[in-house]
């Protein structure tokens, strides 16, 4: 004869011990930290058969204080420091954090220095998409477009070892302007030939991986979010571009020197795993087309950084009260720094807002009920979840 | 360059909003000073006025004034603004409680768990709060907290033993 | 400066066609070159000013302690050595960033870096101990030609002195006298002054 649940329960309370029912058929899988799809993060999931009924997001496995540890030391070094928050574009930390300081000390950064941050900013996208290309093309199973990617993606980061001295993590961009200056001509010959070999093996990756049936047959109509949704989660970035909101911080907050460039902002209407993907490789092209425009105009003259006498003690250097609010688009999505500041020779507070604190805990959440096993990393890839954002 | 839009904006949420005091910083910057009672009401209006996403909830710590702010940052897709709206509450730890604003919108519930975390605010009406978010459960035991007064630097140097160049008894790490 | 229109994109232009065929254009690849270059039988070209380890004029360093004091990791302690009239910054590897803020803060620029930057050693103690060291000057690090450190052994004499091997067999010696911000103690003589003095009171 069966037992039921609430007989056992019963019994054992009289015992004197505690039993918690569990819901019926359902059991629970760890999708843990140690697993290349989710880059050390992890959910827990409950599953009937191998469809999701419910998540739970597990955040904290990267967790390194540095919003503590940048109150302890001179605003400069924080550079060195906060740049290690986002490993796959690691510009955008040190880029809103000087433009934070440098609204806070209420100086004009030259033309060069303002040429160069952005030049600097649109390569480090381009990486980024490579960089999310080879894991999207790992998760959905064809290696091939991966292993391409990540080659292209090393002709960029020798462009970068000649201009900042080192591959990935730059260290380059302080408050003021950039730390070195351009190496000649013939860096300049060097970026324009490596833009002009990558537009073209696009259609490569057009024929293995964006056009292949394979793909729209995993990809269409999985993990779909609408407009009314995407706004009331906080979603930013190009997964709100793919359900159907026109929004774009280089053209609605417009920082260095965007509003001279001309480039188009690709809205979809339809919010599911296709269209976050589609909208992406619409931008790799788009963000080519802007370096072209900034090779044709050419870097302006003048210093490269600005001229201050405080430059001669730096870890003296005492920064006016008050704060400052700085946010710039990054490929995974809205990125923001929030820098208060007392009056000493060190930050008060400093708060990094990732992107991924919006995507990768509720929307997730949400997201993945009714999935299938195979799906949840090809989801969580699509959000572009990068789990440092979140545990900072 | 005018700031007319901003000035519009700030105009008409202090025309419904008569408690508040709210200027313009400088071109798509806006600041708002409300007293902490009066949060979900104001946070319902800029529902209203097209204040679509909340960015984050930031917790200041000032120990000489003995109070912590909350900063709620907030930015506009309609109108291409970014508002800060600020409140202060008192600091000790049975004192610093708020009502959460998860309904409004509904992002806020993981930046409360944040804030919950690393400041010990209490939100009212957020049961999500007592799961575990970040820190391990050894260090939430023993009271880690991003507070000025919790010495970190010994409890670093008591749970991983090592003697480090930093020194105990100095405050200012430049020498 | 202006602000551009917000251009949105056709959304022709963003949308593609699956097909069936496509995928197997990519063959062509079967027959190029493989674009790897197998490192430790080929070599790669490093860029001019790659970070990497540093050199110490020893002459014009003045003992000054911007460069301690603003490195992120704090691995710059300052040593004091016999025959030197100020102290010298000695560096931790084990802590380096290899950042260089310290290059661009010194004052007299006695601080320089070179683009070498392999180090590698085996889990012993005394191959460890080469991670801890005082820059030499820069003629004596540029001499090999290799990407690889100077040094081959430290060793730790007693009485304070350390020797420094270099690869090629030349050696680098001199004494420590103490670390920190100022300078050691000397031996009072005024002791042994009062203590014969006692003793003559003594007899």
């Amino acid at each position: 004869m069966m037992v039921s649940q609430e007989e056992l329960i019963r019994e054992a309370r009289e015992n004197g011990m505690e039993l918690l029912p569990l819901e019926k058929d359902t059991y629970e899988l760890f999708f843990g930290p140690q697993h290349m799809a989710t880059e050390n993060y992890s959910l827990i999931l409950k599953l009937d058969g191998h469809r999701v009924v419910k998540a739970i997001a597990n955040p904290g496995f990267l967790h390194r204080g540095f919003e503590k540890l940048a109150e302890f030391r001179p605003w400069y070094t924080n550079i060195a420091l906060l740049l290690r928050i986002c490993v796959p574009e690691p510009d955008v930390p040190e880029a809103i954090y000087s433009m934070a300081v440098d609204e806070l000390m209420g100086w004009e950064v030259p033309e060069r220095a303002q040429w160069i941050r952005t030049v600097v900013l649109e390569m480090a996208r381009v990486t980024s998409y490579l960089f999310w290309t080879m894991g999207l093309s790992f998760k959905l199973g064809v290696y091939t477009a991966g292993q391409w990617a990540a080659a292209y993606r090393e002709r960029f980061m020798a462009l970068f070892e000649q201009l900042t001295g080192a591959r990935v993590y730059h260290i380059y961009t302080i408050p003021g302007g950039v730390r070195r200056d351009i190496p000649g001509d013939k860096w300049l010959r060097q970026l324009k030939d490596t833009v002009e070999y990558v537009k073209n093996k696009l259609p490569d990756f057009d024929n293995i991986l964006f056009e292949n049936y394979i793909t729209y047959n995993r990809l269409e109509g999985i993990g779909v979010m609408d407009k009314k949704f995407a706004l009331a989660e906080g979603v930013t970035g190009p997964n709100l571009r793919a359900a159907g909101v026109k929004a774009d911080v280089r053209r609605l907050d417009p920082y260095l020197l965007y509003p001279e460039l001309d480039f188009e902002v690709p809205v979809l209407k339809e919010g599911d795993s296709l269209a976050r993907v589609l909208v992406r490789r619409f931008e790799i092209e788009q963000d080519l087309y802007i370096l072209e425009q900034l090779l044709e105009m050419g870097p302006p003259d003048g210093p490269y950084k600005v001229e201050d006498p405080r430059f001669k003690a730096l870890p003296r250097f005492k920064v006016p009260a008050g704060d400052a609010y700085a946010h710039v688009e990054a490929t995974t999505g809205d990125f923001g720094a929030y820098v208060v500041s007392d009056g000493r020779n060190k930050p008060y507070r400093v708060q990094i807002r990732g992107p991924s604190i919006s995507h990768g805990i509720r929307v997730i959440e949400q997201l993945l009920v009714g999935a299938r096993i195979a799906d949840v990393p090809v989801i969580l890839m699509t959000l572009g979840n990068c789990p440092p954002d979140i545990d900072r | 360059m005018t700031l007319e839009k901003e000035e519009n904006v700030v105009r008409q949420i202090l025309e419904k909003a008569p408690y508040a005091e709210g200027k313009v910083r400088r071109a798509r910057r806006i600041e708002f000073h409300i007293p902490a009672e009066r949060i979900r009401e104001f946070l319902t209006l800029l529902k209203e006025s097209n204040f679509e996403t909340m960015m984050q909830i930031t917790a200041v710590d000032w120990i000489k004034d003995g109070e912590i702010e909350l900063v709620y940052q907030m930015w506009s897709y309609t109108h291409a603004v970014h508002a800060f709206v600020k409140t202060r509450i008192p600091r000790e730890v049975e004192k610093a409680k708020v009502p959460s604003v998860k309904d409004i919108y509904p992002v806020a519930e993981t930046y409360e768990r944040d804030a919950h975390e690393f400041y010990k605010v209490y939100f009212e009406g957020n049961e999500k709060l007592e799961m575990p978010w970040i820190l391990e459960d050894e260090d939430r035991e023993a009271g880690v907290c991003h507070r000025k007064d919790f010495d970190m630097l010994s409890y670093v140097k008591r749970k991983y033993k090592i003697l480090d160049r930093f020194e105990e008894d100095k405050e200012d790490y430049v020498i | 400066m202006s602000e551009a229109k917000f251009k949105i994109a056709p959304e022709e232009k963003v949308k593609k066609r699956p097909s069936f065929l496509k995928p197997w254009l990519s063959l062509k690849y079967l027959f190029k070159k493989p674009v790897t270059i197998k490192i430790p039988y080929e070599s790669t070209q490093i860029a001019e000013k790659y970070r990497g380890f540093h050199t110490l004029n020893w002459k014009t360093c003045i003992g000054c302690n911007m460069c301690g004091q603003i490195c992120p990791a704090r691995a710059i302690e300052m040593t004091w050595i016999e025959g030197e009239k100020r102290a010298h910054p000695k560096i931790d590897y084990g802590r380096c960033t290899f950042c260089q803020f310290c290059v661009d803060v010194c004052p007299t620029g006695a601080l320089g870096h070179v683009e070498h930057y392999i180090l590698t050693t085996e889990w012993k103690e005394e191959e460890l101990e080469l991670f801890d060291w005082i820059p030499l000057p820069e003629d004596m690090v540029r001499k090999f030609e290799d990407y690889r450190h100077p040094l081959a052994k430290i060793e730790y004499l007693e009485d304070g002195k350390v020797r420094y091997i270099l690869r090629d067999g030349s050696t680098f010696e001199f004494k420590i006298l103490g670390y920190g911000l100022k300078p050691p103690a000397k031996p009072k003589p005024s002791k042994e002054k009062k203590e014969s003095a006692e003793e003559k009171k003594v007899d």
